[in-house]
C-alpha cells in the first residue's frame, strides 16, 4: 500500500468515527446562549450571521490585519522573511528527501 | 476482503488501542502528573481527593465538564461545530497511532511519517479554528497569535521528526520503521554513532521546543491564557467544548511525547510485547519529566519574543539535524 491511499483511508475512517462520537456528546449538551449587548436595541434589529460567508472573512481578516499590525510587525523587512522562511523550507526539504531516496525527479 | 481486515485494523487502532481510550488514559494520567510535579515544583500540594493520591482527578473533571456542566456560549458561536472540530481533531490523532508499533494491529508504509505529519497537523488548525469560530474578540485574538506561532513552530517540528526518521529509516522514512527496528549500524563505526547521537540529540531539542509552544505549555503559553486580557482560544467555552479542548491538548501532548521519547532513545525498540511497552511508557515518562521541569521553570513569554526564539532556536536546529541526517 502506498502513503496517499493511506490517507485517504485514515482521513475517511477520521471523519466516520468522530461524527460517531460526537453526535452523542452534542445531542446530550445543555447549551445555554447568551443574549448580545446591542446598547438597548431588539435583537431582532441586528441580523449578522455566522453562516454569512463574506462576513466572516471580513471578520477573520480584520482579526489577522489587527493582530499583524499591532503585534508582530515590528518594521523590519527581514522578520517577515525569516517568519516566512520555514515554508520554502521545508518544501526545499521535501524536495531534497524526494530526489535522494526517490533516485532523481 | 484486504480492505475490510484494514479498515478493522485501522477502526481498533483508532478507537481502543494504541488510539483513542488508551491516548485519553495516557494523557489524563500525564495530566495528574503534571500538575502534581509543578505543585511539588511550587511547594503545593496538588491533586488529591478523587482516587488514591489524587490519581483521578483529570478523569473527573473530564466527566463534569462532558457530561454535566452545561455550554454557555455566545447567541452567534456555532457551539456545536466547535465541539466537532475538537472531536475531529482527537479522532485524527488517535488514528496517527496507527503508526506505532505497540499493537500486532499496527502497520507503516513507505514515507509515512508524512502521513502522520498531516493528521497530526489537524489538532493545531483545530485549535486556530475554535478561536475563529467565537463571536467574542479574546478567543478570537487567542485563535489568531497561535496561527501566528504555528506558522514557525509546525514547520520545525515536522522538519526535526522527518530528520529523526531519516536518521533511523533511511531507507523507507517510516515512522513504524523508525521506532519497530531503527537501522543502527553499532559502536564499532563510532563515526556513525557519533553522527546519528548528534542528529537524535539536535532534532529532539528542536521538537521538544516546537511540541512546548504546539501544545501550548510555558513559555509559549499565551494563547492558553483564558483568564487574562490577552485572550485565550478557550476563553469563552465551558462545558462539554472546553472539557473537547482540554482533552484535544492532553491527547496530543500524549502522542508527540510518546513518539519522542521512542525515537530519541531508539533502543530497546517500541515492540508489542508487555515488556517493551512498560520500557516505551518509561522512557515517556523520562521525557516529560524534563519537558514539564524546563517548561515551568520559565515565565511567560510575549508573542514576538517566542517568535524571535522559535525562529532562532527550533527551525535552526531542525534543518542542522535534517542535513546531518544524510550522512548517515
Amino acid at each position: 500500500m502506498d502513503a496517499l491511499t493511506l490517507i485517504g483511508i485514515l482521513t475517511a475512517v477520521s471523519i466516520a468515527v468522530s461524527v460517531v462520537i460526537w453526535l452523542p456528546v452534542a445531542l446530550k449538551a445543555k447549551v445555554r446562549r447568551t443574549e448580545m449587548y446591542l446598547s438597548g436595541e431588539p435583537q431582532v434589529n441586528f441580523n449578522l450571521g455566522i453562516t454569512e460567508v463574506s462576513w466572516a472573512v471580513r471578520r477573520v481578516f480584520e482579526k489577522l490585519y489587527s493582530v499583524v499590525l499591532n503585534y508582530v510587525q515590528t518594521g523590519v523587512f527581514n522578520d517577515w522573511f525569516a517568519i516566512s522562511l520555514p515554508y520554502l523550507l521545508i518544501l526545499l526539504a521535501l524536495l531534497t528527501v524526494a530526489i535522494i531516496v526517490g533516485g532523481g525527479v | 476482503m484486504e480492505l475490510l481486515t484494514l479498515v478493522g485494523r485501522i477502526l481498533f487502532t483508532t478507537l481502543v488501542y494504541p488510539g483513542l481510550i488508551f491516548l485519553v488514559t495516557v494523557g489524563l494520567l500525564s495530566q495528574w502528573y503534571r500538575r502534581k510535579l509543578v505543585a511539588r515544583l511550587q511547594n503545593r500540594i496538588g491533586p488529591k481527593y478523587v482516587g488514591p493520591i489524587g490519581i483521578l482527578q483529570p478523569f473527573a473533571d473530564i466527566y463534569k465538564l462532558l457530561f454535566v456542566k452545561e455550554l454557555v456560549t455566545g447567541y452567534y458561536t456555532p457551539a456545536k461545530l466547535i465541539m466537532y472540530v475538537l472531536t475531529l481533531g482527537i479522532v485524527t490523532l488517535a488514528a496517527s497511532t496507527i503508526f506505532l508499533p505497540i499493537t500486532p494491529y499496527s502497520m507503516g508504509v513507505d514515507y509515512d511519517v508524512l502521513v502522520f505529519i498531516y493528521l497530526t497537523l489537524y489538532a493545531s488548525i483545530a485549535y486556530a479554528i475554535v478561536g475563529f469560530g467565537s463571536v467574542s474578540p479574546y478567543p478570537g485574538f487567542g485563535g489568531v497569535r497561535y496561527t501566528t506561532m504555528m506558522a514557525v513552530f509546525e514547520p520545525a517540528a515536522a522538519i526535526s521528526l522527518i530528520a529523526m526518521v531519516r536518521a533511523l529509516a533511511p531507507e523507507s522514512l517510516s515512522i513504524y520503521e523508525a521506532l519497530s527496528r531503527p537501522r543502527i549500524v553499532g559502536v564499532n563505526n563510532l563515526l556513525h554513532t557519533a553522527v546519528l547521537v548528534t542528529v537524535l540529540v539536535t532534532a529532539g531539542v528542536a521538537l521538544s521546543i516546537s511540541l512546548l509552544s504546539k501544545t501550548m505549555m510555558k513559555p509559549f503559553d499565551i494563547p492558553e491564557a483564558e483568564t487574562e486580557v490577552a485572550g485565550g482560544y478557550l476563553a469563552e467555552l465551558s462545558g462539554p467544548a472546553l472539557g473537547l479542548g482540554i482533552l484535544l491538548h492532553e491527547v496530543e501532548l500524549a502522542l508527540y511525547v510518546l513518539v519522542l521519547s521512542n525515537l530519541l532513545i531508539p533502543l530497546p525498540p517500541m515492540l508489542s510485547s508487555f515488556p517493551e511497552i512498560l520500557l516505551s511508557l518509561l522512557k515517556y515518562f523520562i521525557v516529560l519529566t524534563v519537558l514539564i521541569i524546563t517548561a515551568y521553570s520559565m515565565g511567560r513569554v510575549r508573542l514576538d519574543q517566542a517568535l524571535r526564539t522559535l525562529v532562532k532556536v527550533p527551525l535552526p536546529l531542525s534543518i542542522f539535524s535534517l542535513a546531518l541526517s544524510f550522512l548517515l
